[in-house]
């Protein structure tokens, strides 16, 4: 074969020339030889582009593992082992306890501390709200951190996008799993803890809503104590219990009207916990020795509704029996309204 | 000799171009070989513009020269034009094949790109035609670099293919620099400084050396090795940039703020 370039007879099965290095076969050197040998060049810098390749450089990756030779077993505990399933389960169980754990089990380690400090931050901030009503913003915030880092752990590079779309709907039933879990541990805490949490409608005074207390049964009660009653039958099945203050103790000639109360004649020095609170008239009465005056002042029974049922004026009488106090309400948390245990 | 081919009529492919004829006896033939070496000098200097216009100029009166065009590709990621190296890789392919170290500079660009999945294949593309290249050991140890595996043992496989020569370590010294990693640009400095202590009178080691230092924080004998560089090689445009990189670090709150170790 004769060289295009130079002339040089060359064997016929040489693919270049023994003197030029020319391609010899003329037809192909010819179509594939660009008419420009000289590159393209970039017409813009692509900032944005190259911060993200050096972001996903950063991260690194994981090597892709190759399929091992066969061994008996091996194929079926290795593919389990892979399944997104399994994945799930230990990365839902690592990620709820301690969210970072499964990051820094595959080597992500300033992944794992970021989603440990937040995970830290959120559980600090719910200790810290907890028995105010901002408790729960932070439950889900935690319950947030919880879910992306049992997402994230879920994640391989290079999976296919049915698999990215089945760990995106995961993640929302994730989030919602996570802060119920999370808010039925916090009220089992409380419980275990024997404490209480004050009603919603708890918003003025002394009591506040979301605030928890404990209910320490004692012999005596002083005017102006916290104290938990029941109410009398009708009421118990609906709400259960209510919480004021203790306004006289002992044998008192009481008279209600006009949202005052008096006792003996004169105004009583001790209120009812709602400052606003617009009871009913009661028509004056004599409290017995061992009873407590404890007037239910969330119950907002207006006057203008006219007379109440009788069951309902038993169950929402002032003067209680000692055996409807259920004991002085002390408050425990939040922590800067913590009180002294008696 | 070359004037008696002058009046023959030779019906040349019309895209190849004809090297320029000497002017005078003496000079130098303007040959592929003759761009292919000022473009492996400026290379290794770190000037990649002059360098991708002189393997351009090879690859235009040799359009069939492997190393031409891994040069061109390998300048243009050195410059992190992806997208074009990526397009002339194609290219490139269609002319001379798929040898053992276009693979590895695909493998390199797929990794700067961070599109590891694709890396890893080029790479085990290159290695299986290895050959006594050294270059797919270079990108395999980059790779490695990135997957947080032994890469040193690639390195000094890469290296161990030709042990006397000190290119494989510059090459190795701009991988570990452009993955950034204090680890990294450690294992980096390991091969410069192993390299230095028999040939010290390379300038492109001495350069490499003083970025290493400069990535680490270490001004003093980044400034040192900087120096030593300029003397050895005065007309190596590349290092004013660094040098002047260490003068800027000498400050107080330079040192306060800038300095690793």
């Amino acid at each position: 074969m004769i060289c295009p370039q130079c002339g040089l007879p060359n064997l016929d099965q040489a693919k270049r020339c023994l003197r030029c290095n020319a391609l010899l076969n003329s037809q192909s050197a010819a179509a594939a030889a660009p008419a420009d040998l000289t590159p393209p060049r970039a017409t813009s810098r692509r900032r944005w582009q190259k911060l993200l390749m050096a972001w996903k450089r950063r991260q690194g990756f994981v090597w892709p593992s190759y399929p091992r030779p066969d061994t008996p077993g091996d194929n079926d505990a290795s593919s389990f082992r892979e399944t997104l399933a399994f994945r799930a389960a230990v990365a839902i169980l690592c990620g709820f306890f301690l969210p970072s754990w499964r990051q820094f089990h595959l080597g992500r380690r300033a992944r794992g501390r970021a989603f440990l400090y937040a995970a830290v931050l959120a559980f600090v901030a719910l200790v810290i709200t907890l028995g105010t009503p901002h408790w729960r913003l932070c439950l889900w915030l935690l319950a947030t951190v919880q879910s992306w880092s049992m997402i994230d752990a879920l994640q391989r590079p290079g999976a296919p996008l049915g698999e990215t779309l089945r760990i995106c709907l995961l993640s929302f039933f994730l989030f919602f799993a996570a802060g119920l879990a999370d808010r039925m541990l916090v009220h089992s805490a409380i419980a275990a803890a024997g404490w209480e949490i004050i009603p919603a409608y708890y918003q003025h005074g002394d009591l506040r809503a979301g605030m928890l207390v404990r209910v320490v049964p004692q012999d005596h009660y002083q005017p102006g104590d916290l104290v938990a009653a029941r109410f009398g039958a009708y009421y118990d099945a609906r709400f259960g219990s209510y919480y004021d203050r203790v306004i006289a103790t002992g044998s008192h000639h009481v008279a209600i009207k006009d949202a005052h109360v008096y006792i003996d004649g004169h105004t009583a020095e001790q209120q009812p916990l709602n400052h606003e609170w617009r009871g009913m008239n009661w028509q004056p009465f004599t409290m017995q020795d061992n009873e407590v005056l404890v007037y239910a002042s969330w119950l907002q029974i207006n006057a203008d509704w006219g007379d109440p049922y009788p069951d309902q004026l038993a169950a929402t009488r002032p003067n209680l029996p000692p055996e409807r106090v259920r004991g002085k309400v002390i408050v425990r948390w939040p922590l800067w309204h913590r009180q002294a245990m008696p | 000799m070359t004037h008696r081919f002058n009046a023959l009529e030779i019906n040349d492919a019309p895209t190849a171009a004809k090297p320029a004829a000497p002017a005078s006896r003496g000079e130098q033939i303007k040959d592929a070989q003759f761009f292919l070496d000022a473009a492996n000098t400026h290379f290794y200097r770190l000037e990649w513009e002059p360098a991708l216009k002189s393997y351009s100029q090879a690859a235009s009166i040799d359009a069939g020269s492997a190393q031409a065009w891994l040069g061109q590709i390998f300048c243009l990621v050195n410059l992190q034009e992806y997208r074009e190296a990526e397009l002339w890789y194609g290219k490139a392919i269609d002319i001379v094949g798929e040898g053992a170290d276009l693979l590895a500079v695909r493998a390199i660009l797929a990794a700067r790109c961070a599109d590891f999945e694709r890396a890893c294949g080029f790479s085990d593309s290159s290695l299986e035609s290895a050959g006594t290249s050294a270059l797919p050991f270079i990108a395999r140890g980059e790779i490695f670099l990135y997957a947080r595996r032994n890469a040193e043992y690639c390195f000094e496989q890469a290296c161990s293919c030709q042990p006397q020569d000190w290119r494989p370590r510059v090459l190795i010294a701009e991988s570990c620099l452009f993955n950034g990693k204090d680890a990294a640009v450690m294992l980096g400095m390991k091969f410069v400084q192993s390299m230095l202590a028999t040939q010290g009178q390379q300038a492109e080691l001495h350069l490499a050396l003083g970025r290493l230092c400069l990535a680490l924080g270490r001004n003093a004998e980044a400034h040192q090795a900087l120096e030593e560089a300029s003397v050895l090689a005065p007309d190596m445009t590349s290092v004013a940039q660094y040098l002047a990189q260490s003068r800027a670090r000498r400050g107080f709150f330079a040192r306060l703020f800038g300095a690793k170790k």
